[in-house]
């Protein structure tokens, strides 16, 4: 008895589904589907702690007109505090991990749930309020999910699949490495405890970062040409570009952060003509180096558009986020310029904030007028539109 | 969200719906059975997900055990003998629904995989036709790997053992 034979059986017309039968298959469970959404949301325990507690026989019938979809997506941009914060880290954010199957998709689903808990904090930061518990819940959360994602990038280690297991890996840097950023430039803005709770998250966000780096994966699969991890990287590139391209497209951004991020997706497309040119010359380690540098550039700016809309949205103020090079946002002068260009006679609490995370020295530029933090290659400005 | 769920969802259909179906199809007797057996067990999955799912760890896992579970009701309703109760060798004849391109020998050998009780069944069946790791299995069946392990080594002997004794 052959084993391998009985694989072939997966091809076997007898042992599969038909095009017709699966497609029939797929319409059925559309219509149950979508029988099920029209259902009233059941007594699920958060229903049924809410609709246990006395209250209006009006409110009651609102809230069972209101379907188990619509509370799904309201609770997907709740926050710590929030009524429907469970249902959105209980049920939205478990349903979203059941649905990932593969180690790659679970760690995609984690790197996300793990960006949303520091998002969570830093808009509950520009509000100026910032609970304890919604530190240590964010500090538990990049252990946690840090651990889980790095496991799961083990697995494909295991599997043979070093290359994605390394993905997964600069990814995870990548994104605490720029809300650490963010988080060290918000906590100036307190000098109470909360700037130290900010300060000890963003250490851990530094700290997981370089565990996730440390981790990285040198063993190289002999199966896989470099040429092939070129042309991945160079796919990843693309699709990366194009979701920030997307993705500025529909924002509705302050006109400076439209200009900022256009001129750098400009930079970039430039970039990925050099890192191109480099994989016509065959010189593909040139290419694979260029092609991950604009990936994870194009990264960057895509979290930290995510972010600035997630603050913008959650709260009064205005968030502009000015990139640039190291070297050109040295220039004190630049920022300062800029603000006093945009700033109105109301708009009194501009501020700049540049800091040297490298020294983590703060550098005080014009301390009479604004606290100047220099972040290189990042300058995140929060203005409050006619406060004071 | 919910729109992005139920697109989630049928990706995963899509990705698992021919597997629950041989797995179906691998203890009843029907084809027709087999595919009212797989989409009933991706619609009960989605009504578990539609009211919370809290408790859903692994989705292809507890997708695997409402299948499982739907094909033991289903056996209680039409009341069958078990394979399992069945005396060795009683289901040498049960008919494998092949095409002519299943050679004979897989034909016998997945009567005999048939014809083995369910613990063994599903890991071998699970093994060599989906070709699921050790891991993977233990995983989906919520066995140990070593339990899984002495599965398949002792459904092989049988299986061989059937073939031995049936072949002319």
């Amino acid at each position: 008895m052959n084993p391998k034979i009985f694989a072939q059986l997966k091809n076997d017309p007898a042992y599969s589904l038909s095009a017709s039968e699966r497609e029939a298959m797929r319409n059925q469970l559309r219509l149950r589907m979508a029988q099920t959404s029209r259902q009233v949301p059941h007594t699920s325990s958060f229903w049924f702690v809410y609709l246990m507690r006395p209250m209006p026989l009006g409110a009651l019938a609102l809230i069972l007109t209101v379907s188990a979809s619509s509370v799904s997506l309201a609770a997907g941009g709740a926050l710590p505090g929030d009524m429907l914060y469970a249902v959105k880290t209980q049920v939205n954010e478990k349903v979203a991990l059941a649905l990932a199957t593969s180690p790659e998709a679970r760690a995609d689903v984690r790197v996300r749930q793990l960006e949303e808990r520091l998002v969570e904090t830093e808009v509950l930061a520009a509000r100026g309020a910032l609970p304890e518990e919604v530190i240590e819940q964010a500090i538990e959360a990049v252990h946690l999910q840090v651990e889980e994602t790095l496991e799961n990038a083990n697995d494909l280690v295991l599997g043979g699949d070093t290359k994605a297991a390394e993905y997964i890996h600069a990814r995870v840097a990548s994104t605490l490495t720029t809300h650490g950023e963010l988080l060290t430039a918000q906590a100036q803005n307190f000098t109470d405890g909360s700037r130290e709770s900010l300060e000890a998250l963003s250490r851990v966000a530094y700290t997981s970062a370089e565990q996730a780096q440390a981790r990285e994966i040198v063993e190289e699969t002999p199966l896989l040409s470099l040429q092939a991890v070129a042309e991945t990287a160079e796919m990843r590139a693309k699709e990366q570009m194009e979701q920030l391209r997307d993705l500025l497209a529909k924002a509705d951004v302050p006109e400076e952060t439209m200009y900022t991020l256009t001129n750098e997706l400009e930079k970039l497309s430039g970039e990925l003509e050099v890192a191109e040119g480099y994989l016509a010359q065959e010189d593909f380690l040139s290419a694979k180096v260029a092609f991950e540098e604009v990936d994870r550039q194009a990264y960057r700016a895509d979290t930290l558009l995510q972010t600035a809309k997630d603050i913008a949205r959650n709260t009064d103020q205005e968030v502009i986020i000015v990139l640039g090079a190291p070297e050109t946002a040295v220039v004190a002068s630049e920022p300062v310029a800029l603000r006093a260009k945009s700033a109105e006679p109301e708009a009194a609490t501009a501020m700049t904030m540049m800091m040297d995370v490298s020294t983590s020295t703060l550098l005080l530029d014009a301390p009479e007028q604004a606290e100047e933090v220099y972040v290189p290659g990042l300058q995140f400005r929060l203005r409050t539109e006619g406060a004071n | 969200m919910k729109e992005a769920l139920q697109e989630q969802f049928l990706t995963l259909h899509e990705e698992y719906a021919d597997v629950v179906f041989r797995m179906c199809l691998s203890k009843v007797s029907s084809r027709e059975e087999a595919k009212d057996l797989a989409q009933e067990a991706f619609v009960r999955v989605w009504e578990r997900l539609s009211k919370g799912g809290e408790d859903i760890e692994n989705m292809r896992a507890f997708l695997f055990t409402v299948a499982r579970n739907l094909i033991k009701d289903h056996y209680k309703r039409k009341k069958p003998v078990l394979a399992r109760d069945l005396p060795e060798g009683a289901m040498e004849n049960v008919p494998v629904a092949a095409t002519a391109e299943t050679s004979s020998e897989v034909s016998l050998a997945l009567s005999a995989i048939g014809a083995l009780p369910a613990p063994y069944r599903e890991a071998v069946h699970l093994h060599l036709v989906e070709g699921y790791g050790i891991g993977e299995i233990a995983e989906v069946l919520k066995e140990r790997p070593n339990t899984i392990s002495v599965r398949i080594k002792r459904g092989l002997a049988k299986v061989r053992v059937t073939l031995r004794t049936n072949t002319p």
